[in-house]
């Protein structure tokens, strides 16, 4: 996908010679009149020049929670919604904030407080509910936000928000930008790794969420999947052997090589350069993906799902092992967490197959010393409201989308331990503290990753874009 | 931007130059309709506009006097202002009354450029009083603004030393000076309290004192700012209110004793106030990492070829930092790769050489890397013994042991370390129960086991 087309027939395009010449060699003149010291900025070249500074972490990993798990009944305790359980949410609350279809049509907005019992967890004093017993033993080691926020209300926009920055499909997934900007440090294996856990239904989820958009396709996230054939296409077919296949790529080379001096176009170039990858990953990802030589202890400590390929728990494992291999930016996804209706029992589903395998993948990570430069981050898209979705009875309720606030924790390199930060008001509708956007978010994950979000960009369709638009700013506190 | 920046840049002179046409043309009008009546010389023209100006200045001095008593500005900038304001009065009726005398001509020159410093001293200080100091010059070209704007600009805190930077003076006074001061000054102590100084604002107002230390409940200055702002004791009554981190920083200080004098190297604030004073200020009080200290020259990258070639991934920590981050690739570690290394040993300082077969004879290599801060050497048959010479590498501060063959006799080195923060022993000889009675006994070094 590259929409400079016209320039593939020319080296220097017309517009090129004269934008370079005349008017950058004037702007440089009356540049450096009006501001020396931006004399020589640093967009210009972006990737000899990172990281901008010395990171804190060096990979990361994303549990997404695919639907939006509920932060009332997990995290955000609200024993206000309890007592006034059953009554109407306020519309001081409210503050004319729009519901989604699905509930603005609804003659009343019972609150519904948890039916889930809370706990203090650690030495940090850390508010679980019962659903997490697993990760309620780790609190001390995990940093809450409580405060996030988001633009959009509806999944597919808020899940493409979160990953590219955008509302709009098309921008360069978090992973893709972390790819073009750092680069790989194992050069068997992707930067950018996908897993999705099997079997699941929910809101879908397509591959462009983990897309390069306008970036060079080689830095798009790869999926693994479970089976035989972990990424697809990769093996030789029959009769094909390893020898015969690269001499076969030689060829090929020698021919693209003639093809993109021809033509010029940067994906010739970034499709050699995949082959290549491909060819080596045929030994590498089998490699990875065998998980028979691990002890039966770290089965145990991710739960029994984790002998089950294509779980979260088997993906949590396999997670640990492509980070121990220095890949830079490992997905995983998880669909279900949309409980618009019966939320109390699915959301018990829910927390079953995530719970021990998140915190066991913590343990596992930190035993190893793997937590001191890989970041962990757990959450969904959006929050859910305090109201109840449908009718709200003694033992069951529903939740709706809830952009304006909902929590989600991080674990691990450069992140204080055992903290929380942000809080909602006590309808558990509203920040109270300290809000952190979409984007500020963003910037932080870049920001330990030694990237200064407003600096990394890439110019497409005659402007400069980059993953956090023209917002977002680090959220120092959290830092350690 | 730049385009964007010179308008707005011109565009803040409009406050400066719109009072000249009002004068100018007032006096036109005057002078026209007077023309009709007689036709008059040039001097009784210059004799009538000086009169004009002498008394235009004059009413719009007892016009400002009158703001001034309103108590939104701050005594000390409306001092200078008033002053001058006064003194040009004075000097325009000189100016007038020298129309009439016959005085020598440098005299009325020299009152002139006197009238000339005084108006533009005079314009640029109540400019400052209603807009704001950094108005004029905040989207000044960068020359202009490097040389005029350094001086008017707040204090860079991330520049200064930690005992240089007065809790009170730096970080409390401010927040009372930008949104308190101007009723609770030395001319106007709305409630007959004034917090310009520190002593009178411990004295308090007439509703009792502002600041008690260690009690949040007497201070009333903490009390009123934090009350419902629909509560008719809320301070300020107008303008914004105090934000939720400055008061939390009020109520550090109070509860830290409310001393003037403190600067923050004596009282170590915990990790919420750090956190803030890093996100508002940019005082980082952690320490810097030995990594970000020591500063080498650039390596040549075409060197670091040579590591490629051995088996390592090498990458510099940063585009700003020359240091090395490297690892082992390969399945087994020979000493010819270590000796190629060991040219490197001082750029290097995080290290990985996890499960590579390394043997207890190749510790003496990495003992050489003096800036060394992270070493990883999981998953090799190392034993005890073979470690002490890491005791010479005074910057080590994360040591990864996981899976080796260490005993318990390796809390003895670490012990004896100067620098260490963290080792990882899990799955190696040394048992959780040992781990744990290790990590109650030395709470500086965390040791990290197995983690059930």
């Amino acid at each position: 996908m590259n929409c400079n087309n016209h320039k593939h027939n020319y080296k220097f395009s017309r517009r090129d010679f004269l934008t370079k010449t005349s008017l950058g060699l004037g702007a440089l003149t009356v540049g450096s009149l009006i501001s020396p010291s931006n004399l020589y900025s640093q967009n210009n070249f972006v990737n000899n020049r990172l990281p901008h500074f010395t990171p804190k972490a060096k990979r990361v990993i994303y549990l997404l929670q695919s639907g939006a798990p509920s932060q009332l009944d997990l995290f955000d305790y609200k024993p206000l919604l309890n007592k006034l359980n059953g009554t109407e949410l306020p519309d001081s609350v409210r503050g004319g904030q729009r519901l989604t279809g699905m509930s603005s049509g609804q003659s009343s907005f019972p609150l519904a407080g948890s039916i889930f019992k809370f706990k203090k967890f650690g030495k940090s004093g850390t508010w679980m509910s019962e659903l997490m017993p697993y990760t309620s033993q780790i609190v001390d080691d995990l940093c809450f936000i409580k405060s996030m926020y988001t633009d959009a209300i509806n999944h597919d926009p808020a899940v493409t928000f979160l990953q590219t920055g955008s509302e709009l499909p098309g921008r360069p997934s978090i992973g893709s930008w972390i790819s073009y900007g750092l680069g790989s440090d194992n050069k068997n294996l992707p930067e950018f790794v996908v897993l999705v856990t099997k079997d699941k239904f929910g809101q879908p989820l397509y591959s462009r969420l983990w897309g390069n958009g306008f970036l060079p396709s080689k830095h798009q996230g790869v999926q693994f999947r479970s089976g035989k054939n972990p990424v697809l296409y990769l093996d030789n077919p029959p009769g094909v052997t390893a020898d015969l296949r690269k001499e076969q790529l030689e060829y090929l080379k020698k021919l693209e090589k003639i093809n993109h001096k021809d033509v010029g176009d940067p994906e010739i170039l970034s499709r050699m350069s995949q082959y290549e990858m491909a060819f080596r990953m045929q030994s590498s990802v089998p490699e990875v993906m065998d998980v028979s030589k691990e002890p039966d202890y770290i089965y145990d400590l991710y739960g029994k799902e984790s002998r089950n390929p294509g779980t979260f728990a088997a993906n949590c494992l396999l997670a640990r092992k492509l980070i121990e291999k220095d890949v830079k930016f490992v997905q995983l996804y998880h669909q279900g967490w949309d409980q618009h209706g019966d939320l109390p029992n699915a959301i018990k589903v829910q927390c079953k197959d995530t719970d021990q395998p998140t915190a066991g993948l913590i343990k596992d990570l930190k035993q190893r010393g793997l937590l001191e430069d890989t970041l962990v981050i757990w959450g969904g898209e959006f929050g859910r409201g305090s109201y109840s979705q449908g009718t709200l009875t003694e033992t069951n309720y529903g939740r709706d989308h809830h952009p304006k606030c909902f929590t989600i924790f991080m674990a691990g390199a450069g992140i204080q331990k055992g903290i929380t930060i942000g809080s909602t008001d006590d309808f558990g509708y509203n920040i109270k503290e300290r809000p952190v956007h979409v984007h500020d978010f963003q910037a932080t994950l870049m920001h330990l990753l030694g990237i200064d979000h407003e600096r990394l960009t890439f110019k497409h369709q005659g402007r400069r874009y980059r993953l956090t638009d023209v917002h977002g700013s680090v959220v120092k506190e959290i830092l350690s | 931007m730049y385009l964007f920046e010179i308008t707005n840049f011109f565009g803040r002179f409009h406050p400066l130059l719109v009072h000249l046409p009002i004068g100018f043309l007032i006096i036109s009008i005057i002078l026209s309709a007077y023309n009709k009546v007689n036709n008059f010389s040039y001097t009784r023209v210059l004799r009538v506009i000086w009169f004009l100006s002498f008394i235009s200045a004059f009413f719009s001095a007892l016009m400002g006097w009158l703001l001034s008593q309103n108590g939104y500005y701050i005594e000390e900038q409306l001092y200078l202002h008033k002053l001058t304001g006064l003194i040009l009065v004075f000097l325009s009726g000189l100016g007038w009354i020298f129309q009439f005398l016959n005085i020598p001509k440098f005299l009325k020159k020299f009152n002139n450029a006197l009238i000339l410093v005084f108006l533009i001293v005079v314009g640029h200080l109540g400019g400052n009083l209603t807009h704001g100091e950094s108005y004029l010059f905040e989207y000044a070209p960068e020359p202009i603004k490097t040389v005029l704007i350094s001086k008017i600009k707040q204090k860079k805190f991330e520049e200064l030393p930690l005992d240089s930077i007065g809790v009170y003076k730096d970080l409390i006074y401010p927040i009372f000076s930008s949104k308190c001061i101007a009723c609770h000054n030395n001319n106007i102590a709305r409630g007959g309290l004034n917090m310009s100084s520190a002593i009178s604002l411990f004295k308090g107002g007439r509703s009792g004192p502002s600041i008690v230390a260690n009690d949040l409940k007497k201070s009333l200055a903490f009390n009123r700012v934090t009350r419902s702002q629909d509560n008719n004791q809320f301070m300020p009554p107008t303008g914004t209110p105090l934000t939720y981190d400055e008061i939390k920083l009020l109520e550090w200080w109070i509860n830290q004793g409310a001393s003037i004098k403190t600067s923050l190297i004596d009282i170590k604030p915990d990790s919420k106030i750090q956190s803030l004073l890093f996100k508002n200020y940019s005082i980082d009080l952690r320490k810097k990492p030995w990594y970000e200290i020591v500063k080498l020259p650039a390596i040549d990258e075409s060197e670091l070829n040579e590591l490629d070639k051995h088996g390592f991934s090498c990458k510099k920590l940063s585009s700003e930092n020359s240091l090395l981050d490297i690892r082992f690739n390969g399945s087994e570690i020979q000493e010819k790769d270590l000796l190629t290394l060991e040219k490197y040993a001082p750029y290097i300082t995080w290290l990985n050489l996890g499960e590579c077969r390394l043997k207890d004879s190749h510790i003496k290599f990495i003992s050489k890397m003096k800036n060394l801060t992270r070493l990883s050497l999981q998953k090799n048959n190392l034993k005890t013994d073979a470690l002490k010479p890491l005791l010479n590498l005074d910057h080590l501060e994360i040591l990864n042991l996981h899976s080796t063959k260490v005993n318990k006799e390796i809390f003895e080195l670490i012990e004896n370390s100067k620098s260490l923060k963290k080792v990882f022993l899990w799955n190696t000889l040394v048992t959780s129960k040992e781990i744990n009675n290790q990590n109650q006994k030395y709470e500086g070094i965390e040791i990290v086991g197995n983690s059930e």
